[in-house]
Parts: C-alpha cells; structure tokens; sequence
C-alpha cells in the first residue's frame, strides 16, 4: 500500500500545475479547421433571412438560368484536380478501390493456384510438378497480364468487360486517376508474387473458368459499387434546382362552415376545386438535406347557398357580415335572418326578393421557404418536405349568382394583406436522369391568420396534390 | 476583458476571442493531451480537436464551475474517445516494455519529463485509467462509465500501471546509481 502511495504522490506532485507550451502550428491548423467551418455555415444565414431570403433565392435562381455559366458543368478533369490533393496523402476513394481490387484478384489468383498445388501435390511427383510450374507461371501471368492490360487501357472498348468503362471516369483515364504509386503496385506484386515461387501443376480450364467467374463476379461488383458513387458525384455537380409545379387545391376547414360571418353561419357551403401553380426554387444543402422556397399562385374559392338578396333603398345595417359590399342599395343575407330582418324593418316583409348564392373567390401569392429531407434515394425517391409560406393576397372578391346572372357584390372585409401558412408534404418523384425527375407531392397546408380572428372561427386548410417537374443544374 | 465577455465574443465565432481562449488554455490543454496520449504528435491531434470541441460548445457554458475544469474535461474526454475508437484491448507484455531502455537526461531527481515518457509508454488502457484515477481525480465508477468497463477492471488495470510505472521508476533510479558508482567509484 505504502507503494502504491509513494508512487501515486510522485506523480501527483511531479504532475502539479504541469503546464506546456505548444508549438504555433498548434493555433494555425485549429484556425483553418474553424474558417473552414465557417464557410459551411450559409444554412444559418438563410434561416434568419427567412421571408427576404424567399424572394432572393427565387431572383438568384433565375440569374442562374439565363446565366451561360450555369450550363457548365464540372470537367472530370475539374473534379480530380478538387479531390486530388498530393501534400495530405490521401488516398483518393477510387484509386483505393483500384488498388483493392488488384489487391483482392491477385489474392483471388494466388489462392486458386495453391489450391491447385496442394491437391495435386497429394497426386504427382516433386519432379513432375517441377517441370510443370515454369509453364503456370506464365499462365498465371498470362491471366493477369491480360487483367492489367484491360486495366490500363481505359479507352480501349470492349463488350465483354464493363471495368474499364466504370473507371473512366467521364473520359478521365484510369492513369490520372490512379496516384503514381498505386500505377507500379500491380506490376511490384506481380513480380513479388512470381518470385516467390508459388506454383501450381497443370491448370485445368475448369479452374481457369473459376478464376475468370470470381474475377468477373469482383469487377461487377465494382461496377455496382461505382456506378452508385458515380451517380452521387454528378448529383453534387447539380446543387440547384427548378421545380414548375400544379395542383387542385381541395379546401377544407377544421372550424366553422364559412367566414361570411354569423349571418351565413348555418348556411351550406361547399368549397371548390380550385387550382394552385408556380415554381419552387431549390438549393441542395448536402446530398439530403435541400432548402426550397419559390413563388406560386393559390387560388381558393366557395360557394355559399340559400341567402336572399333584395334591392332596398335604405339597407339595414348587417352586424353580423363579414362581407364588404360596394352597392349600399343591395341587401344580402341568410333567409333566416332576412326573417329576423324584415321584423325590424319596415316595409322589408313586402320587398320582392330572390334566392342567390354567394361566391368568394380568395387568391394569394404564396412564398413558401422550408426544407426537403431525402429518404430515399433511387430512381424512384422519397422525401417529406416542411415549409412556412407568406401568403399575400392578390385577390379578393365576392359575386352574387341570382337566377344565372353573377355579379361583383364586393369583397370579404376579415382578410389579413399578409398571413403565414405552414405545410408538410410527402414527395414521390421518379428520376429520367440526374438532372430531370417527374414529382407527385401530396401536401397538407394550415393557414394561420388569414382571416381577422375577431370576426370569424374559420380555420381553414388545404390539400394540394402537386405535380411537376425537377430540373437540376 | 474579463473572461466572461471574451467567453460571449467566442459564441459570435469570433477569431480574435478565440485566440484569447486559445492563450488562456492552451498550455494547460497541451499538458492533459500529453498525459492522455501516447505521443507528443497524438498530444497535438488532441489539443487541436479539443479546442474545435470547446469552441463548437461554447455556447453550452453557462458559467457554472471554472471553465479551465469545463475545458480540461472536454480535452479529457477526447482523448477517450480517441483511445476508446482505436484500441482498447491491445495485447501486451510486461516484460517486453521493463527491459525497454529509456533515455533519462536527469535522475536523481526523477524529472516529470521521464515520468511523462513512462506514462505516455503505458498500455492505452491503464495510461488512462492511471491519469482518471491518480492525476485527475475521478473515481473507479467513473472510470468505469467513461471507458465502458467494469469497476474491477478499472481497479486491476490501475494496479497493473502502478506496477509497470515503479519498475521503470525504480530501475531507471538503479541504474543512476550504478553510473555514479562506476564514475566515482
């Protein structure tokens, strides 16, 4: 214990307060990670930019479009040169697959011809087989070389083997790609492999094919493994994106029948199919995550039934109305409080009147911001998306349809110029190519204060089915 | 400017405050990476991915405790997390590392260089239980939840770094001693 105590105190009191300066470079290389981090941060900016943002995203988008620059697309070149960075000595992702797979053939080749050996060794002589090796070590370089021939002839063209192709990497040969020292590897294993006298008796074409059927087997492998990675890289060449969209607007309201006001509050009212369009504006954020936004055009409209209207020469005042009317002389109500009405007023009970429906058509600019998040990633993907729009009204009208004849009566007085909107939407989009999908956005939208609250319980949302198409550049 | 508004001027991200922050405590962070790693190249991964840790999070400091102990603990538990990724259960021979020869500059009063080296040669796991448990502090069930072992693990590997430490101590000791007598003698 007394040991233990001694040698604990020893280096507690050697240990306290132990400071120790280290080196600038220190400070230099935290300073670059932290700049660099700093460049990653546009995302905050655009959330405090909020609605401002909307409508510059939307300006910068179309700059893009007539812009010529934004038909340029990475040069392969471009792509080896940004990734490629000699002094980190890093290995690039695809030349360590290249170097994998020779790895893993050459493994795959050495593994069959000692299997060979170590059957036929049970068989044949030491003599025999002697004179037998020096004849395998050149097939088995013969297969081989024939596999470092295709490998570095990348432009060459052939049917039967896809690897080349996969490697040239939009017509980058597999020579650039390859760091100079992976360029020897395959040729120094060779030469170790042979050297180190692995031998093999006669190789039965049985076991050629072998060879061949698990070196065919990796290179589809690779393809496979390429092909995806190869798609992701020009889905990052593609970080904005233009999405014209349509869709019928299904109306509905969680509260109340309609926001004419307790005048029309038992009145039936049906919403119409109305229609909304516009382009979103996109912005990739990173291979899941994209930040949309857009202007668009929403139309909604209902049709309110059984009110009766009446031309009379002084017209009650409605308290109840929500309704703005520009003709003082027109009054437009329900029947049962026409009833009410007629009581009050003289002379109401013997004005002829007639059986209308009241149409409000309601439009607004809608300027959604918010964000799309990947689920899947296929030809066929997912994503949910959540939004909070600006709605600005664009117009507002209410008509009279009495016996076919329809007529401006005037316009809702409860609308807020400006109101918010949040939507939650499940997108279905298939992919023609990288840079054109085809969407199906079926999306809830939950209008905040549209309508003055004092005036109305109305809480109205809608269902938008949207369809269009992504351009991506 | 006092620490608390340098503190607010980091959660702005600015340059100028962290390299306060970077002067305050950087020769304190550099001495617990040194103890925690294995290496004086490992020390500085350590103490650069520790400040980026501490500036990401300074924001979460609500000036409750010192800060110099919120931020030692952030580079501790780098350092944990490092070792913890890397290899915990290494093999090793006792043996192997006592009949190590160890360059010692000064003995007689055995330097905190050497007995840095010492630790820092300890096994990864018993290097930082010895630096929890003797140097900074924390209890075997502490120990025990950082490093996602059992107690008694924590408690036979500290004895095992004991051991390792007052060999190496005692010969390095030793061997001074013979030199000495050798020279005056």
């Amino acid at each position: 214990m007394d040991n233990q105590n001694n040698i604990d105190r020893l280096f507690q009191e050697k240990f306290d307060n132990f400071q120790e300066q280290p080196h600038e470079q220190n400070w230099e290389a935290i300073k670059s990670k932290l700049q660099e981090k700093n460049k990653k941060r546009p995302v905050v900016f655009w959330w405090r930019a909020a609605g401002i943002a909307a409508a510059i995203l939307a300006l910068v988008g179309l700059f893009f479009i007539n812009n010529p620059l934004s038909d340029k697309t990475i040069s392969s070149d471009e792509f080896i040169k940004f990734n490629y960075q000699p002094n980190k000595q890093e290995i690039m992702p695809i030349s360590d697959k290249v170097r994998k797979a020779l790895a893993i053939d050459l493994n795959t080749i050495k593994q069959a011809t000692q299997n060979q050996q170590n059957q036929n060794n049970n068989s044949s002589s030491a003599v025999k087989e002697k004179a037998v090796s020096t004849k395998n070590y050149k097939r088995v370089f013969a297969s081989n070389e024939k596999f470092l021939k295709t490998f570095n002839q990348p432009e060459k063209k052939s049917k039967d083997n896809g690897f080349q192709d996969v490697y040239k990497l939009a017509g980058t040969t597999i020579k650039n790609l390859i760091p100079e020292d992976y360029t020897k590897l395959p040729q120094q294993n060779m030469t170790g492999f042979l050297n180190a006298g692995i031998a093999s008796d006669s190789i039965t074409k049985e076991n050629k094919n072998n060879q061949n059927s698990a070196l065919a087997q990796h290179q589809e492998q690779l393809i496979d493994d390429d092909s995806s990675k190869k798609m992701n890289q020009e889905n990052k060449s593609g970080k904005w994106l233009i999405n014209p969209e349509v869709s019928p607007v299904f109306a509905g309201s969680f509260q109340g029948r309609n926001i004419l006001g307790n005048d029309f509050a038992t009145n039936e009212t049906t919403n119409d199919v109305s229609i909304t369009y516009g382009i979103n504006m996109g912005y990739q954020l990173n291979p899941k995550l994209r930040l949309i936004s857009g202007v668009k055009q929403l139309n909604t409209s209902a049709t309110t039934r059984n009110a009766i209207t009446s031309n009379i020469s002084i017209n009650p005042i409605l308290d109840n109305s929500n309704i703005n009317q520009t003709n003082p002389n027109l009054l437009v109500t329900s029947s049962s409080n026409f009833n009410n009405i007629s009581q009050q007023v003289e002379g109401l009970s013997r004005t002829a009147t007639s059986k209308a429906s009241i149409e409000q058509q309601l439009n607004f600019i809608e300027v959604p911001l918010g964000l799309a998040y990947r689920l899947i990633d296929k030809k066929i993907g997912l994503e949910i998306s959540g939004s909070a729009s600006s709605l600005f009204v664009s117009q507002n009208d209410i008509f009279l349809e009495t016996e076919g004849q329809r007529q401006r009566i005037g316009q809702l007085s409860n609308v807020n110029t400006s109101s918010f909107m949040t939507n939650l939407g499940l997108g279905l989009d298939y992919n023609f190519n990288t840079k054109l999908d085809f969407n199906l956005r079926p999306t809830f939208k939950y209008q905040w204060n549209t309508f003055d609250s004092s005036t109305t319980n109305y809480q109205p949302f809608i269902i938008a089915i949207y369809t269009g198409f992504t351009y991506k550049f | 400017m006092d620490l608390k508004a340098i503190i607010k001027q980091c959660c702005k991200g600015d340059l100028k405050a962290q390299r306060q922050i970077y002067d305050l405590m950087a020769s304190k962070l550099f001495a617990v990476s040194l103890k925690y790693s294995r290496n004086y190249q490992e020390a500085q991964d350590n103490l650069q991915d520790s400040f980026i840790k501490i500036y990401d999070n300074i924001d979460k400091f609500k000036f409750k405790g010192s800060f110099e102990g919120w931020c030692k603990r952030i580079a501790i538990n780098t350092a944990l997390a490092r070792y913890r990724k890397h290899d915990v259960y290494e093999l090793f021979n006792e043996n192997q590392l006592a009949d190590k020869e160890d360059v010692i500059e000064e003995i007689e009063d055995v330097s905190l260089s050497f007995l840095l080296a010492c630790v820092q040669q300890l096994p990864n796991r018993y290097r930082l239980v010895f630096n929890l448990y003797v140097l900074d502090g924390y209890s075997h069930k502490e120990i025990a939840e950082k490093l996602d072992i059992s107690d008694g693990t924590s408690k036979s590997n500290l004895a095992r770094a004991r051991k390792i430490l007052k060999n190496k101590v005692q010969k390095a000791t030793l061997e001074e001693k013979t030199r000495l007598k050798v020279t005056h003698g």
